[in-house]
């Protein structure tokens, strides 16, 4: 199917749009380190900027008393690497801790500000490993967020520890993450794959079996479904190490690997969990495919356009998680605004009616798989009329 | 008769599904422009760099110890006199 020539503009134009904001942003400055620094010890006298990102808190101006060092400590967040200043005592104990930079959502980081795991790390050795739910206390529903925080901490402490001289041991290869979710999300790309087919009889009880499936596990389980911010963060090229995050990969390169193979959506219709609570609300009102005939071409572009915005804030801003305005997270872990619940409220009662209101007008994962979409159409012209130009030998 | 009231139910079916999106669109910016701003408030107006900062600092490290323009060569940034000056 051809599509019309006004969407191959929009495609190109947000394509070039996205490139000058990612180069713009990327030239910007880093911001300045040193009041976050201070921020972890401030009853030093003065601090003073030593190798790297290597700091020395001083008690006095003739600096014979050395507080603490502080080192800046990195580790994968749910957004992208986030950053904590760690200020380390001489004895080698962790007595401030601040976090530098994040690329975390808003609500989320909230939450894990909130547990008060940032205290629970004061007092910690050099030494240890920092592992959520053995050396630190776990935030539900804000895991990534809490682990990066403790991992970023315990980086910044050893190297803080190792100028001071302690003998510090580097941690070893990340041990590879693959548990439940990973197992399930497979399973389900393998459901899909199978009811894709045209010739097997049981596809739509396949596709319910999926959809419960994906909204139990991806959904209240571990509330990972693909958001926008998943989408951000490989735009702005934040992989994370894939030891930890083979979800991550898992997800992502299984939709493009699907849509670039097959040209089939293996997620939306058979395993999202927004997707399959719609569809479930929909059962029970009698939901009906409504097309507003009149508007159609309008809401396709406002939802274009609202997702164009959205990735571009986060772009610009180098934060993913700045961008995301799904309502998964209100749905599946109870966690937001008044605004997004009276959202999600709307959205769920519209799903009585009309069969998956958010994934039709308002998801911004619809039109970046249309963008995958138009874009392999267009790979696949260019490769015909090459091939069709070239004589055969 | 049936064909027109089938053409109204529709259309009042298109202006409701348009008015549903506008205002959950608009309570979704709503939501989004809060973030932003929180993002916005966090990175400052305008981008700082260590290099501004440093000036910034030395320059009132400077007025705080009355230095002349040749003592003013002397502290650089970044040599950690400057935090220690204002501090």
């Amino acid at each position: 199917m051809n599509q019309p020539k006004s969407d191959r503009i929009f495609a190109l134009g947000a394509l070039i749009l996205i490139a000058v904001v990612w180069i713009v942003s990327a030239a910007r400055t880093q911001a300045d380190l040193m009041p976050v620094v201070r921020a972890t010890i401030p009853e030093a006298d003065h601090i003073t900027k030593q190798d790297g990102d290597l700091f020395a808190a001083w008690a006095d101006p003739d600096e014979a008393d050395l507080l603490a060092r502080i080192a800046i400590g990195s580790a994968d967040g749910y957004g992208g690497p986030l950053r904590m200043a760690v200020a380390v005592d001489p004895a080698g104990v962790v007595i401030g801790a601040v976090i530098a930079d994040d690329k975390e959502t808003p609500a989320w980081m909230g939450r894990v500000l909130d547990s008060g795991l940032l205290k629970s790390l004061i007092g910690k050795s050099y030494g240890d490993a920092l592992i959520l739910g053995d050396d630190v206390d776990g935030v539900t529903g804000a895991t990534y967020t809490a682990r990066a925080m403790a991992q970023a901490t315990a980086a910044g402490g050893r190297d803080a520890a190792a100028a001071f001289g302690h003998p510090v041991k580097e941690p070893g290869p990340s041990k590879i993450v693959f548990g439940p979710p990973e197992i399930v999300l497979i399973l389900l790309f393998a459901i899909g794959f199978v009811g894709h087919q045209s010739r097997f009889p049981y596809t739509k009880q396949l596709r319910w079996l999926s959809m419960i499936t994906g909204l139990i596990v991806i959904g209240f389980l571990y509330n990972s479904p693909v958001t926008i911010a998943y989408i951000t963060k490989l735009v702005l090229g934040y992989w994370p190490a894939w030891q930890t995050n083979l979800y991550w990969y898992f997800l992502i390169g299984g939709i493009l690997f699907v849509f670039t193979v097959d040209n089939k959506n293996p997620y939306c219709q058979w395993c999202c969990p927004f997707g399959a609570a719609q569809d479930c609300m929909g059962a029970i009102g009698g939901a009906k495919s409504r097309t507003p005939v009149r508007f159609q071409r309008l809401l396709i572009w406002l939802q274009r356009i609202l997702t164009l915005a959205a990735i571009l804030l986060g772009v610009w801003f180098r934060n993913p998680g700045v961008a995301s305005y799904e309502l998964f997270g209100t749905l599946f872990e109870g966690l937001g605004s008044s605004v997004q619940f009276a959202a999600l409220g709307l959205v769920l009662i519209a799903a009585l009616f009309i069969k998956r209101p958010w994934c039709n007008y308002l998801c911004p994962i619809r039109p970046v798989t249309d963008l995958i979409r138009l874009i392999r159409q267009m790979v696949k012209e260019r490769w015909q009329q090459a091939t069709q130009r070239t004589p055969a030998a | 008769m049936a064909t027109s009231d089938t053409k109204n139910t529709r259309r009042l079916t298109d202006w409701i599904i348009l008015v549903f999106v506008l205002i959950v669109m608009g309570l979704l910016v709503a939501d989004l422009s809060d973030n932003v701003r929180g993002e916005a408030d966090r990175h400052g107006s305008t981008p700082q760099g260590p290099d501004s900062v440093d000036i910034e600092m030395h320059e009132a490290s400077n007025e705080l110890l009355g230095a002349n323009p040749a003592t003013r060569s002397s502290i650089e940034p970044g040599d950690g006199m400057i935090e220690k000056m204002v501090s």
